[in-house]
């Protein structure tokens, strides 16, 4: 491409950090409001940065409060649902790929009418179905429906990484000696790695962000996962900023870990999904 | 290693037939190849005897089995593919021990027959490598390698040498060809190139729109074309093909019949041929570029459009009677472009095929 | 040979056709089966389910209840002035979220589409907020707002949008930019990781051939760059703007709707008459109209788009 002016690399530079800005401000504050103690919270409201650090908020909320529980829940059910979705996933997406059969359409029609309806439309019928199975007030029961859920987007995920796989390498394994499953498990899977560990940790992502069927299949704080517990905790202690905050920079911690591993195969991965989709 | 046999091959997709009743017997050892443009099928026959794709109708036989309905697994036979297919992942040491692997062999067994291969190919050093760091005539010996370990009833090759250079080409072909004689396996040899199927084949197969058009030695298809699609498909620079017309001269024995071939109101020569003439005497005639001489004062008259000198020969361009034809003479040239220059043609070189279906006529 | 082979060799099959060829048919929905299965059970069956309690009286509290109601629910949203407001409010969010979201992050592709120093770290920063939970994106921004512990108060009373420095989820007429705002920070990303790698697909001799024949950066942009990211923008946009208008997490979160029904949005009037006052019936008849909306819009984008490929 053509050299560019500096004016031009100005403006470049100037809109990016805009943008950082904007990224990073709000998780700034979290982090800044957490670390300040309760004394200077409304006195130094408006402050960049606190006059003393304390870590006495994080302390309060992992030694007192029921957030370890809360945390442990979701990390269940958010790796959970992650292992199952994509195993059951790359089935789906390895079936979409390789094989042209008359049920296809249907199946990803399906598939794609789930991406769409609002999902609070089933709320109450996915109660009523899961409540005399014992299955509310679970982690099972949830485990079961985000799986439902994340299945389509995780197929159409897997299908795109299978697709790019060339179909010659079964075939030569199938001539090798083995079946297809078999070719599947020992040639396809081992060249997939880095969809598989993609579509985990998009799906890892989407269980531990899910609020509204938590709340509503869960009533008692046994079985609440993250985002219920800190809503409760928010409306219990909604004066309590600084363990609120403190909460809430723990609670990002396992989704930015993942998040800073998989960015590489964000961009393969999402317009896989969009474009398909 | 085994005899082959299909009988009454078809397959189709739907409504569009493929193959249509594909009869051919491949001996023990035999170097067979699949020769014909882009479409015509032989890929799509490759892949039905190995087991890829399934037979719409009629028998495919290995050794005294049939083995229509068996998996790819249970044939017995190994495949080398156009992108050789190597497993990414592992090394050419496990590439080829999968399959050995799959069979339950001992390490040791597993271990002395891909050495054993791996000296035969000449690639002992490049064992431990990923397919990655080979170059693609590595790649292609790996692959002929991981097809030896099994030693399986045919060597089946799908266009194995389209993705090398010219030079490569030459070279693997060779290779190839030694190390099946060398190994005596019955083989099948898929390629759109005639001149791969010249050099290499013991038989060729002759293949366009799903039918085998022509099965037989290279010289029996050089020399004997069974129609117009192997006439100019078989031999480079391809055989002519002139719109002329038949005059009778006078019967012969046994229903056959004497004509001179007219090309507008000039004689190209007199053939023999069985039956009549046709009433509007309409015939196309082939004759090889390297069979037409330059002639000195006698022969036609004729104008050269182009030139194409190609090191061993020069290829002409003319003009006769309106129609292109080229010559291919390894005299060196003193013409050049517009000049005009006699051909010499001999009677005996004249092939001739009807004009509508392209069969050719004897 | 396998057991199997043998049997095959000897022609063993079922009405004509070969067991292995039964079994190959078949392989296809052995992959897909289980994932059809579980959609089926725990999306399908619910869906068509939740559509009846449209016209039944279903209240969790009430045992009694269950009787078929007709068409009482649909009267009844007709007349209620929270479903049109929440009706309003789809429109007012889905459009604001979607033009923000996605002409921000299509800048921050084109920011994004050159190599610079620093730019994978950049990209990893900008990239951030779609990591984010969304409620957490919710609770983060309602604390922003708020003038006990947040800037923003302040800053909004000095630009002068706000009269005082109080929070900007408690007026009724601007509340919806809360979650909105929240919305497009936690959004941007996604769009902006989709244009780049459309962007990053238009081969690069394309533009070297426009920069020999004199098009500028502008016209470069116009007539290159656009049409060819035209199919990926219109289908990224209808799948995002159909999931933002179903999309209630971040309202729920940050307003409950609140104050006085002003910042519902269809999806979330829907959860909150489910959970708050445990009127399935009622929810449901929400849902089905939404439902019917959605798909519409669906169909209308496809027959403009069958009209304009035929047009093209």
């Amino acid at each position: 491409m053509e050299p560019h002016g500096k004016l031009h690399w100005a403006i470049h530079y100037l809109l990016l950090a805009a943008f950082v800005s904007f990224a990073l401000f709000p998780l700034f504050w979290l982090l800044k409001v957490s670390i300040t103690p309760n004394d200077l919270l409304y006195s130094e409201g408006v402050r960049l940065w606190p006059s003393r650090a304390t870590a006495e908020h994080y302390a309060s909320v992992i030694a007192h409060s029921q957030f370890p529980l809360f945390f442990r829940n979701s990390v269940i059910v958010a790796a959970t649902t992650s292992l199952f979705s994509t195993l059951f996933a790359a089935a789906a997406g390895y079936g979409f790929s390789r094989f042209q059969f008359r049920a296809k359409y249907w199946i990803v029609a399906l598939m794609l009418i789930t991406q769409m309806f609002p999902l609070v439309m089933i709320i109450a019928p996915i109660f009523r179905l899961l409540k005399p199975l014992g299955l509310t007030n679970s982690l099972t029961g949830l485990v079961i429906v985000y799986t439902a859920f994340n299945v389509p987007f995780a197929s159409f995920l897997m299908q795109s990484f299978f697709d790019a796989i060339p179909k010659d390498l079964e075939e030569a394994a199938m001539l090798d000696g083995a079946n297809r499953f078999a070719a599947f498990r020992r040639i396809i899977v081992p060249l997939t790695l880095p969809g598989l560990a993609a579509t985990l940790g998009f799906v890892f992502t989407a269980a531990w962000s899910e609020l509204l069927f938590a709340l509503m299949l869960n009533s008692s704080s046994a079985a609440s996962t993250f985002p219920v517990g800190l809503l409760a905790f928010v409306s219990k202690f909604s004066v309590d900023f600084g363990q609120m905050m403190a909460a809430g920079v723990l609670a990002l911690l396992p989704v930015c870990m993942f998040f800073v591993f998989i960015q590489r195969y964000l961009v393969q991965g999402l317009t896989a999904g969009a474009v398909k989709g | 290693m085994a005899a082959i046999r299909i009988r009454d091959l078809c397959k189709s997709y739907g409504d569009a037939k493929v193959l249509r009743s594909i009869n051919l017997d491949i001996d023990d050892g035999e170097f067979v190849v699949l020769v014909g443009p882009s479409g015509c099928g032989k890929s799509t026959l490759l892949r039905l005897i190995a087991g890829l794709e399934a037979i719409t109708s009629g028998e495919i036989r290995i050794g005294e089995r049939v083995i229509n309905e068996l998996a790819p697994k249970d044939r017995d036979v190994a495949m080398v593919f156009q992108s050789y297919a190597l497993y990414p992942h592992m090394t050419v040491r496990e590439n080829m021990s999968f399959s050995l692997k799959l069979r339950g062999l001992s390490r040791d067994r597993i271990a002395a027959a891909v050495d054993a291969a791996a000296a035969k190919l000449d690639i002992q050093e490049l064992l431990d490598r990923k397919p990655r760091a080979l170059s693609g005539g590595q790649r292609q010996r790996v692959a002929m390698g991981r097809a030896m370990v099994r030693e399986p009833k045919a060597f089946l090759f799908d266009e194995p040498l389209s993705n090398l250079d010219a030079r490569l080409r030459e070279q693997m072909r060779y290779e190839i060809r030694k190390l099946q004689r060398d190994l005596g396996t019955t083989s099948i040899y898929v390629t759109h190139d005639q001149i791969e199927a010249m050099t290499m084949a013991d038989r060729i197969v002759a293949m366009h729109a799903g039918i085998a058009q022509q099965i037989g030695t290279p010289a029996d298809l050089y020399d004997n074309p069974a129609n117009l699609f192997v006439a100019g498909f078989i031999g480079s620079p391809a055989m002519n093909f002139i719109a002329a017309t038949l005059v009778h001269e006078r019967e012969a024995a046994d229903n056959a019949t004497h004509s001179s071939v007219m090309v507008g109101s000039l004689r190209l020569g007199s053939v023999l041929h069985a039956g009549a003439v046709r009433q509007d005497g309409r015939v196309t005639v082939g004759i090889r570029p390297e069979r037409i001489a330059l002639g000195e004062a006698s022969g036609l008259a004729t104008q050269i459009d182009l030139l194409e000198p190609t090191g061993l020969g020069t290829v002409l361009h003319l003009r006769l009677a309106g129609q292109r034809i080229k010559v291919f003479t390894t005299e060196r040239l003193a013409a050049g472009t517009k000049d005009a220059v006699n051909i010499v043609v001999q009677s005996r070189d004249l092939l001739l095929f009807d004009p509508d279906t392209g069969v050719r006529l004897r | 040979m396998t057991a199997a082979a043998r049997q095959l060799e000897r022609g063993a099959n079922w009405r004509g056709v070969s067991w292995r060829r039964v079994l190959l048919a078949a392989e296809p929905y052995l992959y897909t089966l289980p994932s059809v299965l579980l959609i089926c059970i725990i999306m399908l069956v619910p869906l068509l389910i939740g559509l009846t309690y449209a016209f039944h009286d279903v209240r969790l509290l009430d045992p009694a209840s269950g009787d078929f109601v007709g068409l009482e629910h649909f009267r009844e949203l007709n007349a209620d002035p929270a479903f049109w407001n929440a009706l309003r409010n789809t429109v007012t969010w889905t459009a604001a979220s979607v033009t923000l979201q996605f002409g921000l992050g299509l800048v921050l592709a084109l920011l994004l589409n050159r190599r610079f120093p620093g730019r994978a770290l950049i990209q990893l920063l900008v990239f951030l907020p779609w990591a984010i939970p969304s409620f957490l994106s919710g609770l983060n921004w309602a604390w922003l707002f708020n003038p006990v512990v947040g800037p923003l108060p302040y800053w909004l009373k000095a630009l002068g949008v706000l009269a005082a420095a109080d929070n900007l989820l408690s007026h009724p007429r601007h509340a919806l930019w809360g979650p909105i705002i929240a919305n497009v920070w936690w959004g941007i990303p996604f769009f902006a990781i989709t244009m780049l790698a459309a962007l990053q697909s238009i081969p690069a001799d394309i533009y070297e051939a426009a920069a020999i024949d004199g098009a500028g950066p502008w016209i470069r942009f116009r007539r290159i760059t656009l049409p060819f990211l035209a199919p990926t923008m219109a289908i990224t946009i209808l799948l995002r703007t159909v999931w933002i208008a179903n999309f209630a997490d971040l309202i729920v979160i940050m307003t409950k709707g609140g104050p006085a029904d002003s910042t519902q949005i269809l999806a979330s009037y829907i959860f909150t008459q489910a959970f708050q006052r445990l009127d399935f019936g009622y929810a449901s008849a929400v849902a089905t109209v939404l439902l019917a909306l959605l798909l519409a819009y669906a169909m209308a984008l496809m027959v403009l788009r069958a009209a304009l490929t035929h047009r093209g």
